[in-house]
């Protein structure tokens, strides 16, 4: 009877006890949430602050600006003909979501194979948004984070990738421990990009081939800073950008002259002027990774070899989906040589890629 | 009575763990109304937004990967057409979205496709924390039928399955 008057009293208690953990496990979880709600609060705050429409972007650059109406892409193409300095390319990217599918252990010599094949066949050019990370606070100016719009440099794009500023973000990554992260704006460049830039080096040198392969995660990484860097660093001096389990050292080699840059994209002809950036070789990385996220970085620099353009050698006037689907099957042709072909893609309507 | 109290412990231990879990997969995301591109201000174009329809495209993984695959699960994901109607010729769209996923490190990458082509792409990009933002290139010119994709993945490399050394 004792037994079981205390079995019955265990259980209400046991039920309560449950009830006050579970009650107290949603407050806690929503104190939680109360305080993840300010963080974000904050950081959209944050965010505010920095967002472009804040600060003070003139967009009136295009509204006075005459340009033709488009129906569809014959009257664009032949608008674009008009353009004395338009060069056209097709944007090719590397299609990491079926690299699981691959099955391939030897995947990134093939696509370094496939790269060095690409480039003997056509004019081949990588120019790609790839902004570095900065771990711990930063106290730089904001005209350098990826996504802030300076326009006393004449900046007008919080693209490609950021849309607003990553600064002093805090990242709790399962393991390990939470950091301040902020994400520079930077860009990294082909052999034959760099060396229409040989001129434009105002201090210091150009990227030589050297600087396109990586040995040993201990090498240092070239850079060249853009003119507003000029009084923070000097030549030689060494950053280091990546997250905690995978820091690079990135050594200044050089500055480039102000006003000097890239135009990119379609008709807009977004401009990247390389004052706030950092530029740095896309290398050819051939270190053994110590860890997951070195190998992981390997693998990303490795597959956006083919993250690239390739200049289309016709006029823009015999530019249509033929030509298109010409340029596509011999790209695909070079990509089953290497067992590739489901790895690639390449758009269809043409960009612009040149010198400012 | 002892594994009773036991029994009891371990299953207030699930309730908590399951709990913290479940915190710890909420989405902290959301996409911009706007995004300025050369000085244009283009807007999210509502009826093209396609929220978690990110695509790992894992079609005929083998048990390896499977298992790489399943060890990690996007949190949620958006992607849409952003589209300036401002400018004089009928307006350009472009798509931009993210992935927020549980696997430390991944990619991301946005594209604008039109009946089953792929018109306009963007270069891969990596996560920052857990999430990892993609726009793809601008579509020049307004066109209905093109919509956004956006294309994820991870965890290839990450037990040396797929490694070699070049």
């Amino acid at each position: 009877m004792k037994s079981s008057i205390l079995n019955k009293t265990l259980s209400i208690v046991s039920i309560v006890s449950c009830v006050i953990i579970m009650t107290s496990c949603g407050h806690s979880d929503m104190n939680k949430n109360e305080s993840k709600n300010k963080e974000i609060h904050q950081t959209i705050l944050n965010q505010k602050e920095l967002s472009p429409s804040d600060s003070k972007v003139i967009i009136e650059k295009n509204k006075n600006q005459e340009i033709p109406s488009f129906e569809d892409r014959d009257e664009y193409m032949a608008y674009i003909a008009e353009l004395n300095d338009y060069k056209p390319h097709y944007k090719t990217v590397f299609r990491f979501e079926n690299l699981s599918d691959l099955n391939m252990p030897t995947w990134q010599s093939n696509v370094v194979a496939m790269y060095n094949d690409i480039k003997e066949n056509f004019n081949y050019h990588i120019f790609k948004s790839q902004p570095l990370y900065f771990v711990g606070d930063y106290n730089g100016e904001d005209k350098f984070l990826d996504g802030y719009i300076d326009e006393d440099s004449g900046e007008s794009t919080n693209l490609p990738q950021a849309f607003q500023p990553t600064k002093n973000k805090l990242v709790k990554p399962e393991k390990g421990k939470a950091y301040n992260l902020t994400v520079l704006k930077a860009f990294s460049m082909g052999e034959n990009i760099a060396q229409l830039f040989d001129k434009d080096v105002a201090e210091g040198r150009n990227f030589n081939a050297a600087d396109f392969k990586i040995d040993s995660i201990d090498e240092p990484i070239s850079i060249i800073l853009g003119s507003s860097y000029e009084n923070i660093y000097k030549i030689g001096d060494i950053l280091k950008f990546g997250d905690p389990d995978s820091m690079f050292n990135y050594k200044v080699i050089g500055f480039y002259k102000p006003g000097v840059g890239m135009v990119s994209d379609y008709a807009s002809s977004q401009e990247i002027i390389f004052n706030n950036y950092i530029i740095a070789p896309h290398y050819i990385p051939t270190y053994e990774p110590s860890n997951e996220a070195y190998g992981f970085e390997k693998d990303f620099q490795i597959g956006t070899l083919l993250d690239g353009n390739i200049y289309i050698n016709e006029p823009i006037e015999k530019i249509d989906d033929g030509l298109y689907e010409s340029y596509k099957s011999k790209v695909i042709e070079i990509a089953k040589k290497h067992g590739l072909e489901n790895m690639i893609n390449i758009a269809r309507l043409p960009a612009d890629l040149r010198k400012r | 009575m002892k594994r009773r109290v036991i029994g009891l412990l371990l299953v207030m231990v699930c309730i908590l763990s399951a709990n913290s879990v479940f915190a710890a997969e909420k989405t902290t995301q959301e996409l911009p109304n706007k995004i300025i591109r050369d000085g244009r201000e283009f807007t999210l174009y509502e009826p093209s937004r396609r929220s978690n329809s990110a695509e790992p495209d894992f079609s005929a993984t083998s048990d390896q990967f499977k298992m790489l695959r399943d060890s990690y699960r996007v949190i949620a994901s958006d992607v849409a057409l952003y589209i300036d109607y401002s400018h004089g010729h009928g307006g350009d769209q472009f798509a931009a979205g993210y992935v927020q996923a549980t696997a430390p490190k991944f990619t991301a990458r946005a594209e604008v496709w039109d009946n089953g082509k792929l018109d306009t792409t963007g270069s891969n990009s990596k996560n920052i924390g857990d999430t990892a933002k993609a726009a793809s290139y601008l579509s020049v010119y307004i066109k209905e039928s093109r919509y956004a994709r956006i294309f994820y993945n991870w965890g290839w490399d990450l037990a040396g399955v797929a490694s070699d050394n070049i």
